[in-house]
């Protein structure tokens, strides 16, 4: 493609000859064919991007706010000069630079190979992909340049940072109820054994008794015991209203940071932990434990983001079959624009489960991003207390989470009905 | 290799590439199509006659050779007559446009004298061309159109002349030996330009002889025999057999398929410095019913027959009075196109057979003779030197005549479009407007691309009604909070609380200023409510 | 994996501006546009600083000696014989051809070169110098006028005002003659030599207006000089403008390649160009170095790159003015190869009377015959893999160089 500067040494060569011709005026004349004959021998050197481009990655999956080292291998496999090659690698507006240049101006001999290298910050938790790699080749005079691209992406998974709260939860009257790893004498994956049961289909073959069977004729399984003493279940608000807030600073964020901690503080125990996050429509994730679970959880809630409206009371209702009995519900919201809360943690409560609402205040968050009047935002914040207390008055455990309070000391403020 | 198969040739048809191929070739041949009807209409192919560089009987090699042999520079023009405007010395040059063969491709202009548009343009050439032509003329220089039934009409008005544009007949001066198409022009004196003015041959420096001694001015004083550099350009006189000079001023000329000057336009107008030389005679008619027979009727303007003459058929035109002055310009018009082809030009040529054979041959003529003097007085001084400048030439005008190719026609094209933008005004105030459109249009369409730089943005915003928070400030609202209030840290249920008697709410509140909040319905400053609210902030912690 | 990534690297050296300045490559560029600029101003004043040979008195050709000239010669008429205060032997007039000019470009060197010192300066300096200047200048203007005025004022008791007196000691207004005459001869030697001015500035200085102001300075010159040489004006207006020759004669020079009379202004075609490129590139590539971060201007891989950038573009200004020039002159000759090409493809008549044609005489055939070819000389790269074949020769060069190394 011409650029702006041949385009007008183009027309202005012409127009000079033109002119020239018309004042018959020899220099005009000999500056136009001059011009129009360094466009021409100019477009005999014209680079090209046909390059080799590998990127590597310092990490497929990182925590929020961890720096990523990236490399881009650049080579020109080809026996022409690429010119001068502008390179830049896109990558999401929501990464920082933290330094060097996603972007070199190169100018690759044959089977010339350069690297260019950058550190990006993630601040925001989320499922990214940098690439493709955006590619401009020019001659020395700028005077044609093409652009292209080199469709090679990368994919990585921010997560939610993970918090240290083993000390909170120590300290704080919640956790005392779950006492450590304790055996609990039902039928699960575990390591211990349990029993022995005839086999069903869909039984994985590896847990079949072979002496038995070599015994019996009869195909019997070994069931385990199932190692964690609790399933927890971790209820996500990752509803529109929850995005409240500072794109660093709103429910959903802390709620998804708070989520996080807690799972990982409750697979280190062994436990079993699901998660559940409503937003438009419910993701539930059974209870599980271990790496791949933790993985898993981390995984997804890197992936929320707020959208939708769906009732608390539509939750609990849903995954009511599911819960393990008596086992700790945590809520996870900011308790806004949602009539069916209380009546979905009465229900909670009185179905023997543990509530613990752990209730980032959203008034706060608000007051990040407007200017609330005095009295409007000390009346929303009665409004939100009354909820608090009524939820409290349902034997639920309420945490009114401010928003420059860190998560341990947060845990440590619950509030009893 | 593997030779393509008709099937895998179909299926290179049905693809995406195949198809974009059919339908540039198709694009591309519809645009040729199109190139050739606009070029065809341009071009029209016909005979290729009276060009100076063709050697056949009906060209005018002859005459070119002759001038050259004098050593005169000889020049075509092949685009347009503009190009008369950069001749620098315009005295020393001859413009000969031997047959205008066809029309030119013009646009339509601002002429000053009406101040409107004129959109149709003289016949032939264009206006600018005339312009240039006469200029040309103005400046000194030497034209001689040489056409019949062309388009010299539109240059001839320019001078004050009509072309007829119908064929002469001439009853008494036909040539029998050929036929009648060719008619004899007999001038006893090419130098009587008006009944008053005399002969005036010493305009001519072939035939100035101020002491009338029969010897010419410029070989006064030359003994013996003149060399061919003391001749000059009036060696075409020299009989070097006789070793006579020839001092007659009169020609006979001979024409084929003549026309005529229209006789109210080619009247003798001598205050035009226009001189009507050659007539036909008496007995002349021109075919101005078009049936190419001769219809002699009772009178002139009986409306079926022909016109009779005498008709002038030789105009010149000097700048100056009676052409006296050598410097100034002067114009040559004879109604026939093809006096100086070959065929007629050159009697000796035709009789030895250098044009082909040919049934009858003309009998010698004048029209040499005729040629070369208006070329020596053109060229060559007058002051008894007969000296010539060395920028003299002969510019023979080829850009109206047909040329052998269509490559010739496009090259002729090119220039002529190239010269006429940039010598016509009112093309070159178009191109004006097309480079200034130009140069818009690269300015504001034509933008490099932005340079890429990554910019970190995660700005975005939550919500924030005003709207709520007003709605929050209301005395109604907080009510209704402190009622629930009230409610909660009673643990009442909804129902048991609106049964509440007003005496025992006011126990559970035990406020005195928060009941009268409650019971009281007026309107609350800024400042009440914001009491109000402190009060109850306050209220459940006792 | 995360192993694999290492950090930027840090070479010895680096992008900074301070070593930009002083790299080889940076300061080739600059003087390759430096000289093209003298170059190119010498060339213009030898073909446009000609007046016609009739009347040599004053004429607006490219040359301040005739118009300082002109104003000394009014100076001398006047009934107190005054002279410009700048001396001629600086100025240049008197000196005959180049001699003109070399002594003020000498100067203005002198001065672009302590303009572009101070420029690195530290601002606090650059500031005091320039009130400096600004200050001498004031006080040389009206200074000594003021002093007088006040003391003859002093002296003879009494308020008067500095002009109109009957005693001429009191017209302390001619103090200010001086300085304004000084003003004026500054005023016209800047005027002429703006191109060269702002050019040095301007490559220097690393200022894209100064240059785009020194091209368009010598692109107005030019125009003036086109409009005033005119036919049409030159008919109307007697300005005795040396024009250009419009028919030229036959190609002699450069091996009979083109015609004497266009050498000039080819010349100063091509002098114009480099100077432009080179100008401009050596502003594009140090902002792209100095706009780069840290890490990256201390970054080997980015160090390199720029180096190749530099080295290629040098290589391609050698070749591309060579070439261009080579075209441009070949193009211009292309008319002869044209007549020859018909009289092989044509028959004679045409071919003869496209010979003869006043169309190739005059400069329309060798115009058009010029893009034509040069149209060509563009389609040509469709035939010849020149890319491939100069990526060929270099790797075959590195080859060669490993192997002796």
């Amino acid at each position: 493609m011409w650029t702006r500067k041949a385009s007008i040494l183009g027309a202005g060569g012409v127009s000079l000859v033109l002119v020239g011709m018309m004042m018959s005026n020899f220099q005009m004349m000999v500056f136009g064919v001059a011009f129009v004959a360094f466009l021409a021998v100019n477009s005999w050197i014209t680079g090209h991007g046909d390059i080799q481009v590998v990127r590597t990655l310092s990490a497929d999956n990182l925590y929020k706010g961890d720096d990523l080292y990236v490399e881009l291998e650049i080579t020109n496999p080809s026996w022409r000069r690429t010119q001068q090659l502008e390179i830049y690698d896109n990558i999401p507006h929501e990464m920082k630079l933290r330094s060097g240049l996603n972007y070199m101006r190169v100018n690759l001999g044959p089977g010339e190979t350069t690297r260019v290298r950058y550190v990006l910050r993630c601040p925001l938790r989320g499922h990214y992909s940098i690439g493709p790699i955006s590619i401009r080749y020019r001659d020395s005079f700028n005077l044609f340049s093409q652009e292209m691209y080199v469709d090679h992406r990368s994919d990585l998974i921010v997560f939610p940072q993970v918090r240290e709260i083993e000390e909170a939860m120590v300290r704080s009257r919640t956790p005392k109820m779950y006492t450590g790893a304790t055996t609990l004498r039902t039928p699960g994956p575990g390591t211990e054994f349990f029993s022995l049961r005839e086999y069903v289909p869909g039984d994985p073959f590896k847990i079949i008794n072979w002496k038995a069977f070599a015994r019996t004729g009869q195909l019997i399984v070994n069931e385990k015991c199932r190692d964690a003493v609790t399933d927890v279940f971790i209820l996500v608000d990752s509803r529109d209203i929850s995005r409240i807030g500072t794109v660093l600073k709103n429910p959903l964020e802390v709620g998804t940071v708070a989520a996080a901690s807690l799972a990982s503080y409750f697979i280190k125990r062994r436990d079993s932990v699901a998660l559940a996050v409503y937003d438009e429509r419910l993701s539930f994730l059974p209870p599980d434990t271990g790496d791949k679970q933790y993985f898993k959880i981390l995984s997804s809630l890197a992936g929320v983001a707020p959208k939708g409206a769906m009732p608390l009371q539509a939750v609990t209702n849903a995954l009511s079959s599911r819960f393990s009995r008596g086992s700790p519900v945590f809520i996870i919201s900011a308790l806004e624009g949602d009539g069916t809360t209380i009546p979905a943690i009465r229900d909670l409560a009185g179905r023997g489960h543990e509530v613990i609402i752990l209730s980032p205040s959203s008034v706060d968050f608000e007051r990040l991003v407007s200017r609330i009047p005095r009295t409007s935002y000390e009346v929303l914040k009665l409004e939100r207390q009354n909820r608090l207390t009524a939820l409290a008055g349902f034997g639920a455990r309420v945490i009114d989470w401010m928003p420059d309070v860190e998560l341990s000391q947060a845990l440590l403020q619950v509030k009893m009905g | 290799m593997a030779v393509p198969n008709l099937s895998s040739v179909g299926n290179w048809l049905r693809s995406p590439s195949g198809k974009r191929m059919i339908a540039l070739t198709l694009f591309y041949l519809t645009l040729g199509l199109l190139f050739s009807t606009v070029a065809g209409t341009y071009i029209v192919r016909s005979e290729v006659h009276q060009s100076a560089y063709g050697e056949d009987w009906n060209d005018l090699s002859s005459f070119r050779a002759d001038i050259k042999e004098q050593g005169i520079t000889t020049t075509s023009i092949v685009s347009s007559p503009l190009l008369l405007e950069e001749i620098q010395s315009p005295r020393d040059t001859v413009f000969v446009v031997s047959g205008i063969e066809r029309d030119t491709i013009s646009l339509p202009r601002f002429s000053a004298d009406s101040s409107v548009i004129q959109l149709v343009e003289g016949l032939g050439y264009s206006t600018s061309e005339i312009e240039a032509i006469s200029n040309f003329v103005e400046r000194g220089g030497t034209i001689v159109v040489l056409d019949d039934f062309g388009y010299a009409q539109g240059l001839a008005d320019d001078f004050g002349l009509g072309y007829s544009g119908h064929q002469l007949y001439d009853t008494q001066t036909w040539d029998p030996d050929l036929d009648f198409n060719y008619v004899w022009l007999n001038i006893t004196n090419g130098f009587n330009y008006s009944s008053t003015s005399g002969s005036r041959t010493n305009t001519n420096p072939c035939l100035a002889d101020a002491d009338s001694d029969g010897t010419p001015d410029f070989l006064e004083g030359i003994l013996g025999v003149p060399t061919s550099s003391d001749l000059a350009l009036c060696s075409h006189r020299w009989d070097s057999i006789t070793a006579t000079y020839n001092m007659d001023p009169g020609y006979d000329l001979l024409l084929n398929q003549p026309s005529a000057f229209d006789k109210d336009s080619a009247g003798e107008n001598a205050d035009d410095n226009l001189y009507p030389i050659g007539f036909s005679t008496q007995d002349a008619y021109l075919d101005t019913n078009n049936d190419g027979k001769l219809t002699v009727g009772f009178s002139g303007t009986d409306a079926g027959s022909d016109e009779q003459g005498p008709f002038a058929m030789y105009v010149k035109y000097c700048r100056s009075r009676n052409c006296d002055n050598p410097d100034s310009g002067r114009a040559y018009f004879v109604t026939d196109g093809s006096m100086l082809v070959n065929s007629i030009y050159d009697t000796e040529g035709v009789e030895s057979g250098v044009y082909g054979e040919f049934n009858k041959t003309p009998d010698s003529n004048d029209n040499r003779r005729w040629a070369l003097d208006l070329i020596a007085e053109a060229l060559m001084s007058n002051d008894g030197n007969g000296s010539i400048s060395e920028e003299a030439q002969v510019i023979f005008d080829e850009s109206r005549h047909q040329q052998p190719s269509f490559m010739g026609d496009t090259y002729n094209l090119l220039y002529y479009i190239l010269i006429y933008f940039t010598n016509d005004w009112m093309a070159m105030l178009l191109m004006f407007l097309g480079l200034f459109v130009l140069f818009e249009f690269i300015i504001i369409k034509k933008l490099d691309p932005e340079p890429w730089r990554h910019v970190f943005s995660i700005i975005y915003y939550g919500y924030g009604d005003s709207r709520r928070y007003e709605y929050y400030g209301r005395a109604n609202k907080i009510k209704q909070i402190l009622l629930t209030r009230v409610r909660n840290v009673n643990s009442l249920t909804r129902e048991e609380f609106d049964a509440l008697p007003a005496r025992e709410l006011q126990k559970m509140v035990n406020d005195p200023v928060l009941v009268k909040f409650i019971f009281e319905d007026r309107r609350y400053s800024m400042e009440e409510i914001i009491a109000v609210i402190k009060r109850i902030k306050t209220w459940g912690r006792r | 994996m995360a192993e694999d990534v290492a950090i930027q690297g840090e070479g010895l050296e680096t992008l900074h501006l301070k070593v930009l300045r002083r790299k080889w490559q940076i300061l080739a560029l600059q003087i390759t546009a430096t000289i093209s600029l003298f170059s190119m101003y010498i060339m213009m004043t030898r073909t446009y600083g000609v007046c016609d040979s009739v009347e040599s008195s004053w004429c607006p050709a490219l040359d301040h000696t005739l118009t300082l000239g002109v104003i000394e010669q009014f100076l001398q008429g006047q009934p107190e014989a005054l002279s410009l205060p700048i001396p001629d032997w600086m100025t240049g007039v008197g000196n005959l051809g180049d001699g003109r000019y070399w002594m003020p470009l000498f100067v203005i060197s002198i001065l672009v070169a302590g303009w572009t010192i101070l420029g690195l300066q530290t601002a606090k300096l650059r500031r005091q110098v320039n009130m400096g200047i600004l200050g001498a200048a004031l006080l040389y203007l009206a200074g000594l006028f003021v002093i007088n005025w006040l003391i003859g004022m002093i002296f003879s008791f009494e308020l008067y005002l500095p002009f109109g007196q009957i005693d001429t000691n009191r017209n302390h207004v001619e103090y200010l003659v001086g300085p304004l005459l000084l003003y004026i001869q500054l005023f016209i030697l800047v005027f002429y030599f703006l191109p060269v001015i702002s050019g040095l500035l301007g490559i220097w200085g690393m200022s894209k207006s100064k240059i785009s102001w020194a091209i368009g300075s010598t692109i107005i010159y030019l125009g003036l000089h086109a409009l005033l040489s005119y036919e049409g004006v030159r008919s109307t207006i007697e300005l005795n403008l040396n024009a250009l020759p419009v028919q030229i004669g036959e190609a002699t020079e450069w091996g009979g390649l083109v015609a004497p009379e266009i050498v000039p202004l080819l010349i100063i075609s091509l002098l114009m160009m480099i100077f432009l490129e080179s100008g401009f590139a050596t502003i594009r590539y140090v902002e792209y170095a100095f706009k780069l971060p840290e890490s990256c201007k201390k970054d080997p891989e980015y160090v390199k790159q720029f180096d190749n950038i530099l080295n290629i573009h040098l290589q391609q200004t050698v070749g591309v003015t060579f070439f261009v020039g080579l075209v441009t002159a070949l193009a211009l000759k292309f008319d002869d190869l044209i007549v020859d090409l018909v009289s092989v493809f044509e028959g004679s008549q045409w071919s003869e009377q496209v010979k003869e044609s006043l169309e190739l005489q005059l400069t329309y055939g060798t115009v058009i015959s010029a893009l034509i070819f040069v149209i060509f000389i563009a389609g040509l790269r469709y035939i010849i893999p020149w890319p491939r074949i100069s990526g060929l020769i270099e790797k075959g060069i590195r080859q060669i160089r490993d192997q002796s190394v």
